[in-house]
């Protein structure tokens, strides 16, 4: 290149940089922001018994609903708890928002938000429960709160106390969402809501959810929340056997409803129910389907070494 | 970082969240001290008994005690314990909203009641006899004195409230018995070589005048050695509260649920 | 909004879509709801809906404008119609002669029902 001038030259330069700088910044835009990140982290409630969790390595990214499915004791309560600095790791650490999560700082617990699956009230009414907690919160927005309340059907001015459970666990997510904490993570969100708010709920986690926020969700009622999950951690025996997002999942698996097993290469799992032969297939022709968490779930936890050959990086 | 306004919030919902327990407990104790009063004033007033109407220091201590045990009483269960702890406030303004609730907060209140109820009494009681009786507020070293005490079971129950998630109240009252027991034991087998032939015991736990003592130790003075025990247990009796913040401070940082 | 067994829910939403162009609910030019606002009113995530309004836009069956949201393409009716012959023929006509072959259906026998219906419908 032949430059005319001094100032041409630096120009170009100039030009050139400011390229390479956009060229990187829309790389970043890329890269979603990791919001939790385990590493190696090993926990055990009492050095007689085995790991609980042993070296496990998990991220998770901003923009996802995560789906946390593991059996009954397989320690998706406790993994939340570590994750929340409830627990601490004997080995390992548990990263939130790039702080530690065992030293509860509140700069961390200010954008991160547990619902635990039972819920814990104080004696008061729901303005009284406000003026104990929402200040906490900087970013809590009173407008959400009331919507939320509204339209789970919820009367402000009874005590928290006298509710039924599926009541406080209505004004419980509405707080959780109204708080706007970059991080949500729910243990058995559903658990309790009546059927017109299973659908309130996901209306409103759908409408919540964005790039700078993750929200995770433990559960067994994979069928309410199906639609929500858009990556699946699977928990079983002290591992992560699947984190995948569902594309990717419907990337390497094909999910059939069959009527007959006959003649079926490349089948590799199924279940017998009155809808027929629920089949998990090898995607080799890259066609779409739709994803069966339960049956994702149960193929995966019964063919743990098939499932990371599948899925390996 | 500690911020006031989280603390000022965190002492806030402590209040609110123990208003109503502690705001019964206030009432039983002015309820108490009114009939104490009705009940002197029946019985002759100070013509008959000039010293019973006396500040009621044990119930100092014991509403303390009680309000001490609530302050951390949402770390009990698992549920509410999680939502105590994930309160973004971090432990430093945790631990600073609970002890000023428990310590200054509380002696405060207890002190104005007290003195208020027993100053609205004696003016009822000099009213309805037409007498003059003298009113008795709480003052200066008296009282001074008194907030050390309460401090000092303060300090231990807070702990015991820290550490203890069940019955802190019953554990640590058990846990203060042993150690004051075992104390006790030591110290008299220890005092026990020293006393000579007099064997004279006033039943007063309370050796304050050297004449007590004279009369134990067969007329002599006391030995060197239980004047540096005697001095000893006045230097632990100041160090045992701050060791027991500084020790329920680490417990509340590293308390997993 | 239930979903059908197999088909990916990007692709149900997409012919959900499709239908209230077809139907006339969303003429062409008109703005369709945003992703969330999609998301919300299905009660899906909205990065699934995100993948159908991709696709759909592929398909140049809608287009973006930035800042504002998303239309309806002016043509997008062909283009569906388009996109549901490919469909048809790919999908449903092998599923269909599959069926028939099994039923040992002749297809004189289908042609003359066709034609029955098309004088059914010119009648009506």
């Amino acid at each position: 290149m032949i430059f005319f001038s001094k100032k041409a030259l630096y120009i170009w330069k100039f030009q050139k940089t400011f390229f390479y700088l956009r060229c990187l910044s829309a790389l970043i835009h890329q890269i979603k922001k990791t919001m939790i990140e385990i590493c190696n982290m090993s926990f055990t409630y009492s050095k007689n018994k085995p790991d609980i969790f042993h070296e496990l390595n998990l991220q998770m990214k901003g923009g996802h609903i995560y789906g946390l499915l593991g059996k009954n004791g397989a320690g998706k309560t406790t993994l939340l708890k570590l994750m929340t600095g409830l627990r601490f790791p004997q080995n390992g650490n548990c990263n939130v928002l790039g702080m530690e999560s065992r030293k509860r700082q509140s700069a961390m617990m200010e954008d991160l938000y547990f619902l635990t699956e039972e819920i814990w009230l104080p004696d008061t009414n729901i303005s009284g429960y406000l003026r104990m907690y929402a200040a906490f919160y900087p970013k809590f927005d009173q407008e959400i709160f009331e919507r939320c309340l509204v339209e789970f059907e919820i009367d402000r001015h009874n005590n928290l106390k006298r509710m039924s459970f599926g009541q406080r666990k209505k004004v419980a997510i509405a707080f959780a969402l109204a708080t706007q904490c970059r991080i949500l993570i729910m243990d058995e969100p559903t658990n309790g809501l009546d059927i017109p708010s299973k659908g309130q709920f996901r209306k409103m986690a759908a409408e919540v959810i964005n790039d700078e926020r993750c929200i995770v969700l433990s559960t067994h009622q994979v069928r309410d929340l199906e639609s929500l999950i858009d990556s699946v951690i699977i928990l079983e025996n002290r591992q992560i056997l699947l984190n995948k997002s569902t594309e990717d999942i419907c990337q390497q698996l094909l999910f059939k409803t069959l009527f007959s097993l006959d003649n079926q290469p490349g089948l590799l799992y199924s279940e017998f129910t009155p809808k027929g032969y629920l089949a998990v297939f090898r995607n080799t022709e890259d066609m779409d389907s739709k994803l069966d968490l339960e049956v994702l779930f149960n193929f995966t936890t019964q063919n743990p070494a098939l499932t990371n050959e599948l899925f390996k990086k | 970082m500690f911020s006031f306004k989280r603390f000022t919030q965190e002492f806030h919902s402590t209040f609110l969240f123990n208003a109503k327990r502690h705001g019964t407990f206030l009432l039983i104790f002015i309820l108490w001290i009114i009939l104490k009063h009705f009940l002197f004033f029946k019985m002759g007033g100070y013509n008959s008994n000039p010293d019973d109407l006396t500040v009621p220091e044990f119930l100092f201590i014991i509403m303390t005690i009680a309000t001490t045990v609530d302050v951390f009483s949402r770390l009990r269960g698992p549920i509410s314990g999680s939502q105590y702890l994930m309160t973004p406030s971090n432990t430093g303004e945790k631990f600073a909203s609970a002890w000023l609730y428990s310590t200054l907060f509380t002696f405060a209140i207890i002190t104005i009641s007290y003195n208020l109820t027993h100053l609205i009494c004696m003016i009822a009681a000099n009213a309805l006899n037409e007498s003059d009786f003298p009113i008795n507020m709480q003052t200066g070293a008296n009282l001074w004195a008194l907030f050390r005490w309460t401090l000092l079971f303060q300090a231990i129950y807070f702990l015991g409230a820290v550490t203890f998630r069940k019955n802190p109240a019953a554990k640590t009252t058990v846990a203060l018995f042993g150690v004051i027991i075992i104390g006790g034991i030591f110290g008299s087998s220890v005092i026990s070589q020293y006393i000579g032939n007099s064997t004279h015991f006033s039943g007063n736990l309370h050796l304050q005048n050297s004449n007590d003592w004279k009369l134990i130790f067969g007329g002599e003075d006391l030995p060197q050695v239980i004047k540096n025990i005697e001095h000893a247990i006045k230097i632990l009796l100041h160090i045992i509260p701050f060791a027991c913040w500084i020790g329920s401070y680490f417990i509340l940082k590293n308390k997993q649920v | 909004m239930e979903f059908h067994e197999d088909k990916a829910i990007y692709l149900q939403i997409a012919e959900l879509l499709c239908e209230q162009i077809l139907t006339g609910h969303w003429p062409p030019e008109e703005k369709i709801p945003s992703v969330r606002e999609m998301g919300m009113n299905l009660q899906v995530n909205p990065n699934t809906v995100l993948r159908t309004y991709d696709l759909l836009q592929q398909k140049k069956i809608i287009y973006n404008k930035r800042g504002i949201g998303f239309f309806v393409d002016k043509d997008a009716i062909t283009k569906i119609l388009e996109f549901r012959r490919e469909d048809f023929f790919a999908n449903t006509l092998p599923n269909f002669y599959k069926t028939i072959s099994l039923l040992k259906i002749k297809p004189e026998e289908v042609l003359k029902r066709y034609q029955l219906y098309i004088e059914k419908q010119v009648i009506s």
